[in-house]
């Protein structure tokens, strides 16, 4: 785990640093409690963001159970934000944080040390391939979110069609508001379908990286 | 610290039961934490809740700081919350909420010192920072 001894104060808060393990462990993390939630009937195409994302909770949570990380990793309930120390009052509301122990201890930063931010999406809808961009990944590239992380978290909910096809819709979108450096590409951190990354950049700390995990929904099989 | 062994499982879920010293300190740290969050000019009486709130959390987590209990108490920021496992929604939200992690508990002839799994190797560097906390703590009288 890479300490944030090396890096930047940012807005006087630490920066937390993820090293790719706990990148990978947090995306699988997710795959495995998007089986477990998948079995619930309200988790379907026609489901508010909000109840899947709930089940998604619980799903990891209980995915984790039994495992190494059990200790380590928590799957807190939504949170409040503050962008910036400085803001007085929560200007955000995180779908799903996570907190590790390990990283407490090592930094003392009570904040979550990791933002999960959830999504509907379908590669041909013209309304949630912007809604993922301006309220999920701007969200973080404009340090709403994990403004003093180096990595956030995506995940998009496939209501029609596949994780290709809504990359598409998504580049497609970003291509048009001359975005092209910020297009998600497969990631090399999972090499599975599922997974993509993308780097956007921000005004003062150094650029974000995300990680977005697309799930299928009607199928434990991502 | 009571664990949850042997009391009924509330809910589906594991009842909490803190002690009264885990309680004691909670309410410490409120009291250390509001009194940092005092110096800041917008926390007085014309003040919304949401801001002294804000303060106050701000203030208990430097209350923490290089005390034995900051390797244990995270002082969360506001939460969603369910009020029953089956609600599929969350129902309310929460001013400030305390996670606890790691935890010793001192009993008559010994330290019972409960650790996450990520940190169950023992090295001789660990033993000796366990060792520091516990004979601070038994000569404050505070375990952590």
């Amino acid at each position: 785990m890479k300490l944030p001894r090396d890096v930047p104060i940012t807005d006087g808060r630490d920066f937390i640093d993820l090293n790719p393990e706990i990148s990978a462990t947090i995306l699988r993390t997710i795959k495995a409690g998007w089986a477990i939630a998948s079995q619930w009937p309200d988790v379907n195409t026609d489901a508010y963001e909000v109840v899947m994302t709930e089940r998604l909770r619980d799903g990891m949570r209980s995915a984790l159970r039994g495992t190494p990380w059990s200790k380590n990793m928590i799957v807190l309930p939504g949170t409040e934000s503050r962008s910036r120390q400085e803001v007085p009052l929560p200007d955000g509301r995180t779908d799903i944080s996570i907190l590790l122990i390990q990283i407490f201890w090592q930094s003392g930063v009570h904040d979550p040390h990791a933002i999960i931010e959830c999504k509907r999406i379908a590669g041909n809808d013209s309304q949630l391939c912007p809604k993922y961009v301006v309220e999920g990944i701007d969200r973080f590239r404009t340090g709403k979110y994990a403004g003093n992380h180096s990595t956030g978290f995506m995940v998009g909910y496939l209501i029609v069609g596949s994780d290709s096809a809504a990359v598409d819709g998504i580049n497609k979108y970003l291509n048009g508001k001359s975005r092209h450096d910020e297009n998600l590409e497969r990631s090399n951190l999972i090499r599975e379908p599922w997974v993509w990354r993308s780097s956007h950049p921000r005004s003062n700390p150094p650029p974000i990286e995300i990680h977005h995990a697309f799930l299928k929904i009607g199928s434990a099989h991502c | 610290m009571k664990l949850p062994r042997d009391v009924p499982i509330t809910d589906g879920r594991d009842f909490i039961d803190l002690n009264p010293e885990i309680s004691a300190t909670i309410l410490r740290t409120i009291k250390a934490g509001w009194a940092i969050a005092s110096q800041w000019p917008d926390v007085n009486t014309d003040a919304y809740e949401v801001v002294m709130t804000e303060r106050l959390r701000d203030g208990m987590r430097s209350a923490l700081r290089g005390t034995p209990w900051s390797k244990n108490m995270i002082v969360l920021p506001g939460t969603e919350s369910r009020s029953r496992q089956e609600v599929p929604l969350p129902d309310g939200r929460t001013d400030i909420s305390i996670l606890l992690s790691e935890l010793r508990v001192h009993g008559r002839r010994e330290v019972v010192m409960i650790k996450p799994n990520a940190r169950r190797h023992w090295m001789g560097v660990s033993a000796l920072e366990d060792a520091d906390a516990v004979i601070v703590e038994s000569f404050s009288g505070s375990a952590a």
